[in-house]
């Protein structure tokens, strides 16, 4: 066993690097792609990217104040401060998407510290969670893997479901499975419930999208309610994702408590 | 000598052939041999037809038996249904109890690893005692089996104890008798998880491990003690096969569901149980399970929508507060109970999954379990006067303006029997009698009556008898006459009981549930109601019969004694403070005594019915003395709680008519 994890970690080691190298190539191209497009049109692209910083720096500003508002009500209140992640933002080297397993490869490892089993988001919601990690690069089992389990709530209701990925086709949207719904919700094509993470797993934040569910319908047992989670078309497409890795929070005696804290 | 001579005879030449041919003697022609030859014959034959009988006859009957050996049963019970009050709010749902198992089946291999593991370290600590020169220890081959699974098991445990933060241990006994009784059941790690441990486990276990969440469902009662007695509890019990199940000769195992103990979840047990699921499994010799050859899902039980309303039933337990009682309303026309209050009550949701022996010690101690409502039976004291004023009215021809002298007490043989307060009520008419609850005009009245005009119009209230409500236990009551105190208590009846049971003493007993009855009754100027915990059981209340008479009253008769009530509930009547203003209520209280164990305690009563032009609720409000320094009286212990709940029920029905019709005529 140890001699075939061992071949596979050497194999994987040289097969890395290409893998790296192809997703650096592929980055030059666009770059190479936008640096021949004429003065003008490039002034102009300029001109709403320094917009859109501009926009991105006043929401930035706007959060930090809400998040100093929330330390500040944590403290008053006494209310336990949530778990702290460090993030580390990662370009997409390779994706492996088939029905057996559907993965990605980013082009970080080891070297910035990325812990497996840590959750990998993106603007879209959740992307998945690290599954192995390498010395420069690291595979994301994505959401959308059947091999893929996380705790989750609906949005506006605190009660924990089980999300679940399921069989997907290499094309077209990928779906995955929530059961254990409470009997009380209720969904429909017209009004989807929103399937968003949960913090009660300890692995992710809570409130990110997973996926839109249409339709509930009672399980085997009668108790609860399961149905089809559809994922976003762009998990597919992701060239960025952001890993956010726990970070241990000393605090002092008086603001212990279970969990840590997070700090976006 | 001789024996040497014999040999010495025998010719060689025969001795050659007989060696040549030993068997000789035994040969195809000897006759001895046919029947060996037959009796071969006759085995073999039985053989070769034993054997086609039973490969080709009986072949089915094997086959069959063959499975029933390789195949397993289990039986997952479906979840109960809920239950409802009238307003469609949920009393009784079912909240899902989640536990850490593992799956034994797939654990097989390890369970042998370990076992070899602990078998060789046993043969080397043997081995190693031996070279010591120390005698060697018994290797117990079932003890190391429990102690490799125990280890197993305790790894897989230790992973969710690291996970939600725990520190469990495996019970080996617990395990033993698992693995001898239940192996085709998940074995549980840890039970009741709560909802952040659910979250952990699921999204820090991997899909494929042996580790899996299993889900039942224990009873949740979102209003906690509220109407605890009418809708009772429930306890564990193994799942039941359908009667259509299509497996019953397989060995079978049940997974635990819950059967009603009590109140509506023991009386709608059938209705509110859900259809058993079941799975046949294909083991392999140990038991362990292989393939699922079979499945059935379970089905959730019926809802049922019962009659209470649930915010009444809430303000009117708080109403009692601290008190020991009972309260019991009931919707006039439709005979719907609104409110069947018991104090002292419990949380049911200590109840459920199981009860601990603390909670039942502490229930018992304070004699929690009796309805009080429907089971209690108490002296009605002098709200039974009503039913003597119809009986003066309707059995004795006593006009309800005749007038008594009614002075502080009124002599019955040689016992003086006492007014209330040892008043002194001068000239007493009908409609005095029941506004100062005058008890000489009563013992007057009855004096004139009988005890049998008393006993009978008892009875045809339904006093006495039981009022059909759809739960268990109820009480009778007792209305007595000199054939039961013969038969009972083997004592010849005086004048004296007839005077007693003329102001609701005496032998005389009822439950708070039956006064309701009568009160609603009264108020529809019936003689019965039959009452309901079921919402909508009746569709049209105002053609249900109630399976009573009229009253039997003329117009006149009947309004002075809704006077007389109106007047009690009026700023002179003993029930003053059960006034709502712009609520004309008909009441009479009561004060009874009765004896417990060896002391005297108090009860106090109010019934009232209410608006008085167009009924539309009765209630029987009862407070119990539990030691002799409670001084209850109706007038100001019981009618206080009764006004609390007849304002909530006015000021909802006027500020929510779909509670009810438009309010008229208060």
């Amino acid at each position: 066993m140890a001699y075939k994890a061992f071949s596979r970690g050497i194999f994987y080691e040289f097969q890395a690097p290409v893998w790296s190298g192809l997703s650096q190539i592929r980055d030059l191209q666009t770059y190479w792609a936008g640096i021949i497009q004429s003065n003008k049109q490039l002034f102009e692209e300029g001109k709403d990217l320094a917009r859109l910083n501009a926009a991105y720096r006043i929401f930035q500003q706007r959060n930090e104040a809400l998040q100093n508002e929330i330390h500040r009500l944590e403290k008053v209140l006494k209310i336990p401060p949530l778990p702290q992640h460090r993030i580390v933002v990662a370009r997409v080297a390779r994706r492996e998407l088939n029905a057996w397993w559907q993965e990605l490869t980013i082009r970080v490892g080891t070297d910035k510290g990325i812990i497996a089993g840590s959750a990998v988001i993106y603007g879209d919601g959740v992307v998945g969670r690290i599954k192995e990690v390498h010395e420069t690069s690291s595979v994301v089992e994505l959401v959308s893997s059947r091999s893929f389990r996380m705790a989750a709530t609906f949005e506006g209701d605190t009660r924990p479901v089980t999300y679940q990925g399921q069989f997907n086709y290499t094309l077209g949207t990928s779906f995955g499975h929530v059961r254990d719904v409470p009997s009380d919700l209720r969904a429909s094509e017209g009004v989807p419930l929103r399937l968003v993470s949960s913090r009660l797993g300890g692995v992710f934040p809570e409130g990110l999208l997973i996926g839109l569910v249409s339709g509930l319908e009672p399980d085997t047992n009668g108790l609860f309610t399961e149905g089809n989670v559809r994922l976003s078309e762009r998990l597919l497409d992701i060239r960025e994702v952001a890993v956010l890795i726990p970070i241990e929070v000393t605090v002092s005696t008086s603001d212990q408590s279970e969990e840590p804290i997070y700090d976006f | 000598m001789n024996d040497n001579t014999d040999i010495d005879k025998i010719s060689p030449r025969k001795l050659e052939q007989d060696n040549r041919n030993p068997v000789k003697g035994f040969a195809k022609t000897n006759t001895r041999m046919r029947f060996f030859y037959g009796l071969y014959l006759a085995l073999f034959l039985y053989l070769a037809c034993g054997m086609g009988y039973r490969q080709l006859y009986q072949s089915d009957e094997y086959s069959k038996r063959g499975e029933q050996q390789s195949l397993r049963r289990v039986l997952q019970p479906g979840p109960r249904g809920y239950i409802y009050d009238r307003e469609g709010k949920l009393l009784v749902g079912t909240r899902p109890r989640r536990s850490a198992v593992v799956y034994l089946g797939e654990l097989r291999q390890e369970f042998s690893k370990a076992y070899y593991a602990k078998v060789r370290q046993a043969k080397q600590a043997n081995h190693e005692l031996l070279e010591q020169g120390k005698p060697t220890l018994a290797i117990k081959s079932s003890d190391l089996n429990t102690e490799a699974r125990a280890e197993v098991l305790q790894n897989y445990l230790n992973i969710v104890n690291h996970i939600i933060g725990r520190d469990e241990q495996i019970d080996k006994r617990t395990m033993a008798k698992h693995f001898s009784q239940r192996l085709l059941l998940p074995f549980p790690l840890i039970n009741d998880l709560s909802p952040r441990e659910y979250a952990q486990i699921t999204e820090q276990i991997p899909v494929n491990s042996p580790i899996q969440i299993y889900t039942d469902s224990a009873r949740y009662y979102p209003f906690r003690s509220a109407a605890s007695h009418v809708l009772g509890y429930v306890s564990s019990a193994d799942a039941v096969a359908d009667e259509d199940s299509v497996s019953d000769d397989l060995r079978t195992f049940a997974l635990k569901g819950q059967i009603g103990r009590s109140g509506l979840e023991k009386k709608y047990d059938e209705l509110l149980s859900g259809t058993t699921g079941e799975r046949v499994w294909q083991v392999d010799p140990v038991g362990y399970q292989h393939d699922m050859v079979y499945e059935k899902d379970s089905q959730r039980g019926q809802s049922l929508n019962i009659s209470l309303d649930i915010d009444l039933q809430k303000t009117a337990e708080n109403a009692l507060g601290n008190f020991t009682g009972a309260i019991v309303t009931i919707d006039v026309e439709s005979g719907e109970v609104l409110v069947l209050a018991s104090k002292p009550n419990y949380d049911l949701n200590d109840l459920s999954p199981y009860i601990s022996n603390a909670v039942f010690k502490k229930i018992e101690e304070e004699g929690g379990w009796l309805n009080r409502a429907i089971q209690g039976m108490y002296p009605p004291g002098s709200t039974f006067k009503v039913i003597t004023a119809i009986t003066a009215m309707h059995d004795a021809n006593i006009d309800p303006n005749t007038k008594f002298e009614c002075g502080p007490y009124y002599p019955i043989g040689s016992r003086n029997f006492p007014e209330h307060g040892k008043n002194s009520f001068g000239q007493v008419d009908l409609t005095k009698a029941l506004q100062k609850s005058c008890n000489v005009y009563c013992y007057q009245v009855s004096q004139r009556t009988g005890i049998e005009p008393l006993a009978k119009e008892a009875k045809r209230f339904g006093l006495g008898q039981k009022t059909g409500i759809e739960l268990l236990y109820e009480g009778t009551g007792v209305v007595p006459n000199p054939k039961w105190k013969r038969d009972v208590l083997f004592d010849t009846w005086v004048a004296g009981d007839t005077a007693n049971l003329s102001i609701g003493q005496g032998y005389l007993l009822t439950t708070p549930l039956q006064m309701a009855c009568v009160t609603a009754s009264i108020a529809r100027r019936e003689t019965r109601t039959s009452p309901t915990i079921l919402h909508r059981a009746r569709e049209n209340p105002a053609l249900f019969k109630h399976g009573g008479e009229p009253i039997g009253l003329t117009d006149y008769e009947y309004n002075k004694l809704l006077e007389g009530m109106e007047l009690a509930a009026g700023n002179e009547g003993t029930a003053r403070r059960i006034q709502i203003p712009g609520i004309r209520i008909a009441a009479k209280t009561g004060s009874a005594e009765f004896r417990s164990g060896n002391q005297e305690l108090t009860l106090a009563w109010t019934i009232a019915f209410a608006p008085i032009k167009k009924p539309r609720i009765a209630i029987a409000v009862m407070v119990e003395g539990i030691n002799p320094n409670d001084n209850y009286h109706g007038g100001s212990t019981a009618a206080p709680i009764a006004r609390t709940v007849l304002d909530h029920y006015f000021k909802k029905l006027s500020a929510n008519p779909v509670f009810g019709t438009e309010p008229t005529g208060f």
